[in-house]
């Protein structure tokens, strides 16, 4: 079957369907003092089955580590595990379960935007940190209680990412393809502000709506401005689907898309042919950093494969690491909102710089009250509405698998 | 020979019956009419013996026959044909595919045959959907349709319900008719003098009872008869 | 050339809700009830292509034909087990237990196949380009099998005893039981020309999407809209109408947007409604 994904690990979750993991840990943790609940509302199934299960399990793995560790600030944790299918509905029903059956303090490793902005109102209500991968801008406005972290680089930072591309590699004639998503349309509203101000032309831009079966005239129109190159802002999904039909109407303009929409299982049901030099994005993790080469080791134990597999898990890394760090820093923590607070003095940009948990409990024994926690994922360092820059990495599809180019920094 | 015989036959729908103990026969060769008043349950008694009402209780048998533990299905083949009070052909089907989904068999093409002569008007329109034809027209299809399957009983519901009087006065003659095709006929009437003239018995139905019974002639003449069912227009 | 380039597809469009739409309209015609769980009978004819190309190595033919016997048996099932016991109630229950019928598909294809998505294995080829006028290859196949498909039907319905006995059946229950057609051998045959329509209509909207779930439940309501607009109860009609709903859709887009084009066939079908409630194709019935 043309899917990369795996029958009996998916057989064995569904059979567990929805219930909770836990981590095994709880009896030990009753024993050492507080504990400490996180959710873990992630892709097990669905567009992002490939990311969920390393990110759940990252989180896992470092509940544990933690707690053999001695915890932190006095607490130990206790994971609760779900799956959201990839879907909003879903994954607000896990959160809801989290918050309410299980009495979670924090939600992380969350995916989507549609699935980070279904959870948010409930998580805000019942006071609950949520940290998630989502990039829609309204995510930053319905963080009204300040308890949403964004881990994944905001629509802005994707527009000026995608500028620099299409610049870089001397591309005069862009149209964008936006799915009618709060984050696609963020993509690129942004992209034609940045483009805007640089050339003083306005491209071209199509929506579409998901779950067409048929995207001939959206195309043929994207066409028609005869462009030299192809900005994607969708899923999987509807990205097969229109790198299909754009092939098929004979386009030869460059397509540039999110990795989360070219997937490698797109390229395996389209083939190698219909994706060749797609440029594709991604945000990439801080891979030189000394948390990245901690980060690798626990994932190799959590997953037995290499870190650089699963950047949404590095993210999941860093998330347990600001939480632990958040409650090393301010032990009577009992609300979302205090341990909001905590995480901004923890994050940085401000403060003593640190690689890891361990690093910084020595830094708050010595009587440290502002750390700079500098993550496997990136600097993490959350503004006011939560958002954080990021790295960006550029690839070519070439004969079926993405071949690195380059590297972007988002500078605002 | 009794044909159709009915013994304390009750009919109902929900909770209440709508027939509730009517004896009534038919023998062969003969032209029975069922009069009453509207709502009396003729309809509901003539669906009884098709099988297709959802409560049907007491003795019913035909041609020596059981009839009540058979389904609506297997009355075609058991020679009763019926032609409902409304509805009484498949609108969406033409006139030559109304006539040949009641024939099988081998001499259904000859049978058609005879039908279209017997009916001309029909065999000028048998591509013609029946929803399309004219409401006399459409009674001589449903007429035509009854016959195909060569019954022995025909059970008809106010065929002359939807007709004006000259078309009323032909579908008569052609009940008439039928005696020389050796059928017989249980027919449903509101005009129920026309009917009678035509009949050699009648039944009068009143609130699911059989009110009144005998040959044709005496229900006619019966001063109360005329009174009550038979009204004093017409 | 621009709008006979949207005209085509439209076309396309409409012959992919045209299978749907005739599904609809044939289960409505003849069980009486209006079958929600059409779409996901689609979606199960697709994934059953998908595991065939996966076990036989990528005959889409195989796939298809596979396919038909497969979702042909499984609608025989959800009639046998379901339908057939609720045909002497209300349409009402009929139409709930479809729904629940929907959902248990979809639930048991996401547990043994997940939501991760699944491609048909087919030949893409790039457009034949007529002086501006594009025809995909794919979509041709996509015609040619959609019209093989009415054809298929309607000679069964309008050419076969059997065919004729569905018709009866549709338009009078109760005449047609007095006229000796049993239901069962009817149903039998609707049932099995539902799974035959949902194995090609879900392998068309499978090579033209990408297989997931929710692709046949995605496409109800306009399926549902076009089987109302041709006159609810009449198959003919339904596709007539699912074809001019796909063109009208597209040929629209250059004045309401591509946003809106769904929304815009939703308009046309209200309209119709206010303006002929028995659809473009339709009667009322004489009761008389
Ligand atoms: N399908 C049905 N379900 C429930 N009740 C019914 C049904 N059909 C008829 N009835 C009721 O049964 C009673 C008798 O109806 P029926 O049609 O047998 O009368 P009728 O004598 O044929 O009247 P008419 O002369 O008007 O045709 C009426 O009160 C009617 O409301
Ligand atoms: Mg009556």
């Amino acid at each position: 079957m043309k899917n990369q994904g795996d029958v009996s690990r998916r057989a064995v979750l569904a059979g567990i369907g929805s219930t909770a993991l836990l981590t095994g840990l709880s009896g030990r943790a009753q024993a050492a003092g507080n504990v400490f609940r996180i959710g873990a509302p992630n892709t097990i199934t669905g567009a992002a089955g490939v990311f969920g299960t390393g990110v759940q399990n990252t989180i896992i793995e470092m509940a544990k580590r933690l707690n053999a560790a001695g915890g932190a600030g006095g607490h130990t944790f206790e994971v609760f595990a779900e799956d959201t299918q990839t879907l909003p509905e879903p994954a607000l029903l896990a959160a809801r379960k989290l918050i309410e059956v299980n009495e979670v303090k924090a939600l992380l490793g969350v995916y989507s935007s549609p699935e980070a902005l279904a959870i948010i109102p409930a998580s805000n209500a019942a006071d609950v940190v949520l940290m998630h991968t989502g990039a829609a801008p309204k995510l930053a406005a319905d963080n009204t209680e300040g308890l949403g972290f964004q881990f994944y680089p905001s629509s802005q930072s994707i527009g000026f990412v995608l500028n620099q591309i299409v610049t870089k590699e001397g591309y005069e004639r862009p149209v964008t393809l936006t799915l009618t998503n709060d984050a696609s349309i963020g993509n690129s509203t942004s992209f034609h502000k940045y483009w805007a101000e640089q050339t003083g032309s306005e491209p071209e831009d199509i929506r579409y709506q998901p779950n067409q079966p048929n995207y001939r005239s959206e195309l043929q129109q994207a066409l028609l401005a005869n462009p030299d190159v192809i900005i994607l802002n969708g899923y999987e999904p509807d990205a097969t689907i229109i790198m299909k039909q754009l092939y098929e109407l004979g386009n030869t303009a460059r397509v540039i898309a999110p990795e989360f929409a070219v997937t490698t299982r797109l390229i395996e049901a389209l083939g190698p042919e219909l994706v060749e030099d797609t440029i594709v994005y991604r945000f990439v993790p801080n891979s030189d950093s000394a948390a990245y080469t901690l980060f690798d080791e626990v994932y190799q134990a959590a997953m037995d494969a290499p870190g650089s597999a699963n950047t949404y898990a590095a993210i999941a890394y860093d998330e347990m690491n600001l939480v632990a760090l958040a409650l090393e820093l301010d032990p009577a923590i009992s609300t979302g909102a205090e341990l909001a607070d905590a995480i901004h003095k923890v994050c940085g940009p401000d403060g003593e710089p640190c690689n890891s948990f361990a690093e910084g409990k020595e830094l708050i024994a010595g009587g440290a009250t502002v750390l700079n926690y500098l993550g496997a994922s990136g600097p993490c360092d959350f503004d006011d509405q939560g958002r954080t820059p990021g790295n960006f990495g550029v690839s070519e599809v070439k004969s079926g698998e993405y071949v690195f180019a380059y590297g972007i920094v988002f500078e605002d | 020979m009794r044909l159709l015989e009915l013994k304390e036959l009750r009919v109902g729908y929900g909770e209440v019956d709508i027939v509730r103990g009517i004896d009534l026969h038919v023998e062969e060769n003969e032209i029975v009419t069922i009069a009453g008043t509207n709502g009396a349950g003729k309809s509901t008694l003539v669906k009884g013996v098709m099988g297709l009402a959802p409560r049907t209780s007491g003795q019913m048998t035909f041609a020596g026959q059981d009839l009540l533990s058979r389904s609506a299905e297997d009355r075609r083949s058991l020679g009763i044909s019926y032609v409902p009070q409304v509805a009484n052909v498949f609108p969406s089907l033409s006139v030559s595919e109304n006539l040949s989904i009641m024939g099988r068999g081998q001499n259904a093409k000859s049978r058609m045959d005879e039908m279209f002569s017997m009916f001309p008007a029909l065999g000028r329109r048998k591509r013609t959907q029946a929803r399309a034809l004219s409401g006399g027209e459409r009674q001589q299809l449903a007429f035509a349709r009854a016959l195909m399957s060569q019954p022995k009983l025909i059970v008809l519901d106010e065929p002359t319900a939807a007709l004006s009087p000259a078309l009323s006065t032909q579908v008569f003659e052609q009940v008439k008719q039928l005696l020389s095709m050796d059928v017989a006929v249980l027919m449903i009437e509101q005009r129920a003098r026309q009917s009678l003239k035509i009949s050699h018995r009648g039944y009068i139905l009143d609130s699911g009872k059989v009110a009144m019974v005998g040959p044709a002639e005496q229900l006619l003449a019966d001063p109360e008869m005329e009174e009550l069912y038979l009204g004093v227009h017409e | 050339m621009f709008y006979a380039n949207l005209a085509m597809s439209g076309l396309v469009q409409g012959l992919l809700l045209a299978t749907l739409a005739l599904s609809v309209s044939l289960c409505f015609s003849v069980a009486k009830f209006t079958n929600a769980a059409t779409g996901d009978f689609m979606t199960v004819g697709a994934y059953v292509v998908v595991a065939i190309q996966a076990v036989t190595g990528g005959s889409l033919m195989l796939g298809v034909l596979g396919s038909c016997i497969v979702t042909a048996l499984i609608s025989l099932l959800a009639y046998w087990l379901l339908f057939r016991h609720l045909a002497h109630v209300s349409p009402i229950m009929s139409l709930v237990a479809s729904v629940g019928l929907a959902l248990f598909l979809r639930s048991v294809l996401s547990l043994f196949a997940g939501h991760e998505q699944y491609a048909i294995d087919y030949p893409i080829a790039r457009a034949i380009n007529f002086h501006g006028f594009l025809i995909v290859p794919i979509d041709l196949w996509v015609a040619l099998a959609s019209v093989a498909l009415l054809a298929l039907v309607f000679a069964v319905l309008y050419l076969t005893p059997i065919g004729l006995q569905v018709r009866a059946l549709a338009d009078n229950r109760d005449l047609a039981r007095a006229a000796g057609i049993r239901s069962r051998g009817v149903m039998i045959v609707l049932w099995s020309l539902i799974g035959i329509v949902s194995a090609v209509g879900g392998t068309i909207i499978g090579i033209k999407t990408v297989v997931i779930p929710d692709i046949g439940w995605n496409l109800l309501l306009p399926g549902f809209a076009a089987a109302i607009l041709g006159g609810l109860g009449n198959p003919l009609g339904a596709v007539i109408a699912a074809i001019l709903l796909g063109i009208c859709q597209e040929l629209s887009t250059p004045m309401v947007g591509f946003v809106y084009k769904t929304i815009f066939s939703f308009a046309v079908l209200i309209a119709v409604l206010i303006w002929k409630p028995e659809g473009l194709f339709g009667r009322v019935e004489q009761v008389r």
